[in-house]
């Protein structure tokens, strides 16, 4: 056996001189090895561009401007997704609805992700009263389906894109909590968590540096997904007449508009209905994606 | 005379359940000096992680609490001090190694930011300073400083207790609780881990309280060894004491009779008969007296003293009248 006292002169074994990587990039790194997320990744992008430039690509007013003699158009080149009743090119439409599903969707996830994982954090580490307190609340908003509960929401203030943001946040903040919380108490028993506590760290620093990077992965995933049914929540709402008021483009009230005619005129629905698609599918690839890239054991 | 680090005076720690309340520590008297190391021997449940726990106020919060007696750390009036100072002096004066190197150590963080860390919380020094010093201290229990950004997963079993010895002596703590600190590690592994503790010891002057039922890494590690039994010390003294004094509590001696010899050829082993008295019942005499080949009609009456020779002291009825 070798003594330790002269560690320092042994010859110290050299691994090959593998790349190190930041962490960043070893995130990154692992994610691109996933064919399907990365798919993902540029398809969200694309629909992201997009809605950030689409003043560039179209008109708005191409968009909300009727005229009754080119309506109903399948597509052509000229209208290269065709027209809707009222003549409006359905392209442009698509292009400055991505913006509200979108705008919306990222918004309310961001804010009702932060204000759950506080939420859901605080009942979990803390445990007792407090974890009741709080999750017996949760449960009551949760036992409210989040489509109902959009709808009270929109309804009881009014449409309009601020209130939908409420609306979306208000009935995700109890999804989020639930999560986080499960995830800090099957993670706060473990004994890393303790030895944290005997090296003098506090609580806050405990729950954020030690606790919330384990429980990385459902949240990250129940992010993505949630943002995908907060998409599908909007073009609900609106479809009803609840979300976005006419004449703006939204994809959800484009579909609305659409239905009646939907039987000679199935660009009118499917279209739209396709914008849908893509973005919710690209959100649910990255989630995928991510869950897997978070996680350092599943390197290589 | 060196300076005491630890004083534990008369500590009694009960943990209460819906069902019952379990004595785990019972009338414990411990005194750690400056440099020292202090073997802490006894079967599982005698109360010696309690023990432990109690020192750095980590007990299962709700549950378990310190009824009576007294805890002094360099100073330190742990009973009375609050959550704040008791942050402060973890992982800078007390440090705990914890027995399972393999859930001890964060899955998420590499292993250089969970030595960072510790740093981090108790230094007020420059980042460049501290990274040095994370490298100086992971080339102190011998692990490349290269291999810092490794994550926990990439190392051995042997290599994670190192990191974790590197976490716990990072800050240069007076005083070091290893809670079984090898008994996940296999024999030869485990002998390079004793090694590299006992020499950082010397080098920083660290007092080391070992938790542990390997009369071998006893022997081979500590200069004071306190037999724990149902939560007291039933006997305490230098190495030499306990080794090779031919005085014992009947308890010691059944200790070493259960480790087989070598040069003996039995067919079974001498373990000792009957099982640890069910904690949720204080007995009123001595705790051992019901498995004690020894037993005198007063052991399950009167609770025994300690009875001292010079450095080596022994609680039992056997020894009143020497």
């Amino acid at each position: 056996m070798t003594s330790v006292d002269n560690v320092e002169n042994m010859p110290i074994k050299v691994r090959p001189a593998t790349k190190k990587r930041s962490q960043i990039k070893a995130i990154a790194f692992r994610f691109k090895k996933n064919k399907l997320a990365v798919f993902g990744l540029v398809l969200l992008t694309v629909i992201f561009m997009i809605s950030i430039l689409a003043d560039f690509v179209v008109d708005f007013d191409t968009a909300i401007n009727q005229n009754m003699q080119v309506r109903l158009q399948p597509p052509s080149r000229e209208h290269i997704f065709g027209t809707d009743q009222y003549g409006r090119d359905m392209f442009a439409r698509i292009i400055h609805g991505s913006r509200v599903s979108l705008f919306v969707g990222l918004i309310s996830i961001g804010i009702s992700l932060a204000i759950g994982v506080v939420i859901g954090s605080t009942a979990g580490f803390y445990g007792g009263r407090i974890d009741n307190v709080i999750m017996r609340f949760m449960d009551v908003l949760l036992a409210i389906p989040q489509t109902l509960m959009a709808i009270s929401v929109v309804a009881a203030l009014g449409p309009g894109i601020r209130n939908l943001l409420i609306a979306m946040i208000v009935s995700s903040i109890p999804r989020f909590s639930r999560i986080v919380r499960s995830s800090i108490l099957s993670i706060s028993g473990q004994e890393f968590v303790e030895a944290a506590k005997a090296c003098g760290t506090s609580d806050f620093r405990i729950v954020a540096r030690h606790i919330i990077p384990n429980a990385i992965g459902p949240i990250v995933v129940q992010a993505t997904l949630n943002m995908a049914a907060t998409i599908i929540a909007i073009a609900g709402l609106s479809f009803i007449g609840l979300g976005i008021e006419p004449p703006n483009p939204e994809w959800g009230s484009m579909l609305s508009e659409g239905k009646a005619q939907m039987r000679y005129y199935p660009h009118l629905v499917v279209i739209p209905g396709i914008a849908i698609v893509l973005a919710v599918m690209g959100l649910n690839l990255i989630g995928d994606g991510l869950r897997d890239s978070l996680d350092p054991r599943l390197k290589n | 005379m060196p300076e005491k680090i630890l004083t534990i005076k008369d500590l009694y720690v009960e943990y209460e359940t819906d069902e019952a309340t379990v004595y785990a520590v019972n009338g414990l008297d411990i005194e750690v000096e400056e440099g020292e190391t202090l073997g802490l021997v006894g079967e599982t449940g005698a109360g010696k992680t309690t023990a432990a726990l109690s020192i750095m106020k980590l007990l299962p919060e709700k549950i378990g609490s310190i009824k009576k007696g007294s805890i002094n750390l360099d100073g330190l009036d742990i009973i009375k001090a609050g959550e704040g100072d008791m942050r402060s002096i973890r992982g800078n004066v007390v440090s705990m190694i914890f027995q399972d190197p393999m859930t001890s150590l964060n899955p998420v963080l590499t292993v250089g930011d969970q030595i960072y860390e510790v740093l981090a919380i108790h230094k007020n020094d420059s980042r460049e300073k501290l990274n040095a010093r994370v490298d100086e201290i992971l080339q102190l229990v011998g692990i490349p400083p290269k291999r810092k950004t490794d994550y926990p997963h990439q190392f051995s079993g042997g290599m994670k207790q190192r990191v974790i010895i590197a976490i716990a002596l990072a800050c240069e703590p007076k005083l070091l609780l290893a809670d079984e600190p090898t008994t996940a590690l296999d024999v030869t592994i485990q002998a390079q881990v004793l090694e590299m503790m006992k020499s950082l010891k010397s080098r920083l002057n660290t007092a080391m309280v070992l938790i542990t039922h390997d009369m071998g890494v006893v022997a081979e590690m500590c200069d004071r060894v306190a037999i724990m039994y149902a939560g007291e010390i039933v006997e305490i003294g230098m190495v030499e004491d306990i080794f090779e004094d031919p005085k014992h509590h009947p308890y010691t001696e059944g200790l070493f009779g259960s480790i087989p010899d070598l040069n003996k050829k039995t067919k079974r082993l001498n373990p000792i008969p009957g099982l640890m008295p069910d904690p949720t019942e204080i007995a009123k005499g001595c705790s051992f007296s019901p498995r004690c080949p020894k037993r005198l009609d007063i052991c399950s009456l009167v609770q025994p003293e300690n009875i001292s020779f010079g450095n080596h002291s022994i609680k039992c009825h056997l020894f009143k009248n020497n």
